[in-house]
């Protein structure tokens, strides 16, 4: 809980001191708050595929999908959205230079790990789905 | 003041491909933060001049290949299982690596996306700020991209509301290499008014001289083809 919290104080301080005006940002910042988090890795990921599913879809192949193909908003598709969304993903540089796929990642892995599944994130139309 | 103008030079000669390479490895690592949470995904990248991308997911091996053309092809060495898919959304074409390696690095393929230059004017610290707007529906209307010495270093996406969206900055240019590329790539997302996400990904052991197989891979003829699940 600490790391967690000591995470969120590095992050926001990283937000902040990351303005408009400012084309850098300080490497040992971000290292820093990285260095704090909790690891979640995919690759250690309970075993997917058994955790329940939503009409008739797999999670892990959902998982996997953001994971491989992320970029292109595919797995949006096979969770069930907006006819336009791979466009959507795709246009906006790969989902913003891939942070918008990486989230959907991450939150994915969490609603694995946590037990929730994905069941909340299929047919879902909108751009973001958290 | 010698120095910097060398710099400049060889820096702009690598962004409009003066020195163009056929090919470029790479070891990357990327590490998203959320919520307290960060996710490491680690791969090697394989890029050739003729826009060829395989991609090699460690620690399971899984394969990707992909090109210009927008031709992709997935494979599992684990299970022998291969499906592939052809969109021109696949394309290749802006992949940062490709983006360097073809020469089309001082816009980051911004122009490819159907942005144009609203404007461009110098900053103090010797940075180049160009300011690209897209009127296109769907797109995030402006992006600011800032260059230092010819290269890009800072991209921010600014949506209608002129609200930053999100923010890359590319850092760790070695000049002095035969392939002038960012070994890190720091990006922070605002998309959730709670707390941002960190993307740090980093370029590692970058080598133009590299003879990896990988290079070539083509998938096994006994692969199983597999009904793409999209």
């Amino acid at each position: 809980m600490k790391k967690i919290i000591l995470t969120l104080i590095a992050v926001f301080a990283i937000s902040a001191a990351a303005s408009a005006a400012n084309y850098t940002i300080n490497d040992a910042d971000i290292d820093a708050a990285i260095e704090c988090a909790v690891e979640v890795s995919p690759m250690n990921m309970p075993d997917a595929p058994a955790l329940p599913a939503v009409s008739g879809k797999s999670d892990g192949v959902a998982v996997a999908l953001t994971f491989l193909l992320g970029g292109f908003g595919i797995h949006r598709h096979y969770m069930g959205t907006a006819p336009w969304m791979w466009a959507a993903y795709t246009f906006t540089v790969a989902g913003i230079f891939g942070v918008v796929p990486f989230v959907d990642l991450i939150v994915e892995i969490v609603g694995l790990i946590d037990g929730t599944g994905l069941g909340r994130y299929y047919n879902n139309p909108k751009f973001f789905m958290w | 003041m010698l120095r910097r103008l060398l710099i400049s030079i060889i820096a702009l000669l690598a962004s409009v491909g003066g020195f163009a390479q056929s090919r470029v490895a790479a070891d990357v690592e990327v590490k998203t933060l959320m919520d307290g949470k960060v996710t490491t995904v680690t791969k090697r990248v394989f890029c050739q001049g003729n826009g060829r991308l395989v991609t090699v997911f460690s620690p399971a091996g899984n394969v990707v290949i992909s090109n210009l053309n927008g031709e992709m092809t997935m494979y599992s060495p684990a299970t022998n299982e291969v499906f592939t898919s052809t969109k021109t959304d696949f394309s290749t074409k802006n992949d940062l690596l490709y983006l360097f390696l073809s020469g089309r690095s001082s816009d980051l393929g911004l122009a490819s996306y159907g942005y144009r230059l609203a404007s461009s004017e110098y900053e103090e610290g010797g940075y180049l700020k160009r300011t690209y707007k897209s009127d296109k529906k769907g797109k995030v209307p402006t992006v600011e991209l800032v260059l230092k010495d010819y290269l890009p270093v800072y991209v921010a996406y600014i949506d209608a509301s002129r609200k930053v969206v999100s923010k890359t900055y590319l850092s760790g240019y070695d000049t002095g290499a035969a392939f002038v590329f960012p070994s890190r790539v720091t990006g922070i997302d605002y998309l959730k008014s709670r707390d941002s996400t960190v993307t740090r990904t980093i370029y590692s052991n970058v080598r133009t001289d590299s003879s990896d197989k990988e290079f070539n891979f083509e998938i096994p003829a006994d692969a199983v083809s597999v009904k793409s699940p999209f």
